[in-house]
């Protein structure tokens, strides 16, 4: 059980890691260089919305757990590296998703079919509506407002995040299935 | 364990339907040589008949009902149609 626990920690971790090394180390240059004027605590291509929303598929709450430990890794980095983000934006931001996907997976209940959508239309609504919930938090707690816009940056950045999470996912897959064959062969 | 299995299998579907909704589907090796034979041979001449197709270097050492299948899988994913008349003229979906 512990095993399974650590197992499940270790990935978690290994995966948002990977996602904020993306995120902090291509994207927010990116788009510091491009869009200079949009805050840099807002990511417009925030990748590890799509790690938070997956282990929140898998792991349910305990996934908040799961993740804090490298969001706070992360959250020094960002500091260090110089992007201003509030000591509590680690732990507001993920309970505040979980709370967001937890009321989209309540509304819709798994069963897609009630509402004739995809599953994946399922995965989008949910991650968009625990970024709204995502978005209001830090907007409040970096902004101390929750100007529409800047939940609005956050929303944008998230769903896109997630949306080439899902991208990624796919041409992993491929390169997974890819060498398999090649090994069959 | 198992609800951990159901979940793998409805992120494989999620995935699925993202990749043939975005028209990125990994087509089967299969299909990828009648879709390619049938590109090849409307080229040449603007739709590819069945004979033709089944003759092409890329699909000639396809079994028949693999040959078939993969007719029907690529009508299905919407990247064939048939044409004209006759039932045995394919073109490709633009």
């Amino acid at each position: 059980m512990l095993k399974e626990e650590i197992e499940h920690f270790l990935l978690t971790s290994f995966a948002l890691i990977c996602a904020w090394a993306l995120t902090l180390g291509f994207v927010t240059p990116l788009q510091l260089m491009l869009l200079p004027n949009v805050s840099s605590s807002i990511g417009l291509l925030f990748l590890p919305h799509g790690v938070r929303i997956l282990s929140f598929y898998f792991y349910g709450w305990k996934a908040v757990l799961y993740l804090l430990p490298a969001n706070y890794l992360f959250l020094l980095l960002a500091i260090q590296s110089g992007i201003y983000l509030h000591p509590l934006a680690p732990i507001v931001s993920l309970i505040a998703c979980y709370v967001g996907y937890l009321l989209a997976t309540e509304v819709i209940n798994g069963d897609t079919t009630q509402f004739n959508i995809k599953r994946w239309h399922f995965f989008l609504i949910a991650g968009a509506v625990s970024s709204i919930f995502n978005g209001i938090t830090l907007s409040m707690l970096h902004f101390k407002d929750n100007s529409l816009l800047s939940v609005l940056g956050y929303v944008i950045g998230d769903v896109a995040g997630l949306a080439v999470c899902f991208f990624m996912l796919i041409y992993a897959f491929r390169i997974v299935r890819m060498a398999s064959s090649i090994e069959r062969d | 364990m198992t609800s951990l299995l159901q979940k793998v299998a409805t992120l494989s579907v999620v995935l699925l339907e993202l990749e043939q909704e975005t028209g990125i589907e990994d087509i089967g090796t299969i299909e990828k040589k009648v879709l390619l034979a049938i590109a090849d041979i409307s080229s040449l001449h603007d739709v590819a008949e069945i004979k033709r197709i089944k003759e092409h270097p890329l699909s000639s050492n396809v079994t028949q009902p693999s040959f078939y299948r993969a007719l029907n899988n690529l009508q299905n994913m919407g990247k064939i149609k048939k044409v004209g008349i006759k039932r045995s003229f394919y073109a490709i979906i633009e």
